[in-house]
């Protein structure tokens, strides 16, 4: 499981955590029923205080995306997937706020944003299409 | 142990340390709680590894007191020393002993010397056994410091810039052994950084040190409220002009 952590950022390094793994879970990087490292473990890869790696899956655990199978592990759950729909957008939306962001200093319209991006979803999902 | 698990691992009311004029340490109290792991930062010469010194009795206090794990500090620290292991540049070692020696030196003076815990430092570490002190590189003086300090399973940990001077690999295999010691239930380390990123990574309290004085102490989380990287916090802390913080004492 690959998550890096970045203590430049203001981001506080259990949020960080939470965030990588819900991106690998929305990526399908993670599947339901994967096991995670137990938490003494990814302390050591990450060399992070293992309180910070608990606290971390406690969110994700209350978050319903990872649960605990007593005496075991930590394991991805299902509902994760469903879940990650959301995370997904979110992912989406942050990539798609940097491209309007752009679009407004390059003077663009409102509608001349649209149109690309109506025309880019179109050209890319047409290839997909005609191989069905 | 007649000690109270209540009592902090760490506590110094209002000590000072003053080499002539100099006030390396002014009126520091400090307290960590059992079981936490707190950074203690500051710039170099801040007066972080004579606060550690007077700590391990390597050096006496000009006034002031120092209670470990429930125990005042005083001339007899027989006791306290099973109890407490440490990493620092003060740590005396003999050049003329051998890795192999210097840990039997070491063991005899440990009743809770562990010897199989002993033998998997030493193996993980790499550390060469039939070498001669003086002859150690300085990552594997590093990891012979470490294994001394860990070999007895102490309560508390006390880590002077146990990374300071070390290679991207053995700082990284230090800050592992010390996690692995943090895991243990009831563990406490105290040790001392200038590096954010390290105090970040491991530390769940924080206890900046600015010119002998004890400017903040607390949980990293209420340090850190907001989104403000940790390291303009304590650059807006340690920053903060030395003459008025003297004034305010």
């Amino acid at each position: 499981m690959l998550i890096k952590i970045d203590s430049t950022s203001g981001l506080p390094i259990y949020l960080q955590i939470v965030n990588q793994i819900k991106t690998q879970v929305a990526l399908g990087r993670l599947r339901p029923e994967d096991p995670l490292p137990s938490v003494r473990q990814l302390a050591i890869d990450l060399t992070v205080n293992p309180n910070t790696i608990a606290r971390a899956y406690l969110d994700l655990e209350h978050e319903g995306v990872i649960y605990k199978r007593p005496g075991q592990g930590t394991y991805v759950s299902t509902r994760a997937v469903e879940m990650a729909r959301s995370e997904r957008i979110r992912i989406f939306s942050e990539l798609a706020e940097k491209a309007v962001v752009e679009g407004f200093h390059l003077e663009l319209r409102a509608e001349e944003m649209e149109e690309v991006f109506r025309r880019l979803i179109t050209q890319i999902k047409e290839p997909e299409a005609r191989r069905q | 142990m007649t000690t109270n698990r209540a009592d902090p691992a760490i506590e110094t009311i209002k000590l000072s340390r003053h080499f002539g004029r100099y006030k390396a340490v002014s009126n520091v109290s400090l307290r960590v709680p059992r079981g936490s792991v707190c950074a203690l930062f500051g710039l170099n010469g801040s007066g972080k590894t004579t606060l550690i010194r007077l700590l391990l009795r390597h050096l006496r206090p000009t006034a002031g007191t120092i209670r470990l794990l429930g125990e005042d500090l005083g001339a007899d620290t027989r006791a306290i020393r099973e109890r407490v292991g440490y990493v620092a540049e003060s740590r005396y070692l003999y050049d003329w002993m051998t890795v192999r020696e210097t840990l039997e030196f070491t063991r005899s003076f440990h009743r809770q010397w562990d010897d199989a815990k002993a033998q998997s430092l030493v193996e993980r570490l790499g550390l060469p056994l039939e070498q001669r002190v003086a002859r150690l590189s300085r990552g594997h003086r590093a990891r012979l410091c470490l294994t001394l300090a860990l070999a007895y399973s102490p309560e508390l940990i006390i880590l002077d810039e146990p990374t300071s001077g070390l290679d991207v690999l053995v700082r990284r295999e230090v800050l592992q052994n010390v996690i692995e010691e943090i895991s243990q239930e009831g563990r406490t380390v105290l040790f001392s950084s200038h590096s954010v990123d390290e105090v970040e990574r491991l530390a769940d309290r924080v206890a900046i040190i600015h010119d002998g004085c004890l400017l903040r102490q607390g949980p990293i989380d209420e340090l850190k409220s907001g989104s403000q990287p940790l390291e303009d916090i304590l650059v807006a802390l340690v920053g903060a002009q030395p003459a008025e913080l003297e004034d305010a004492k």
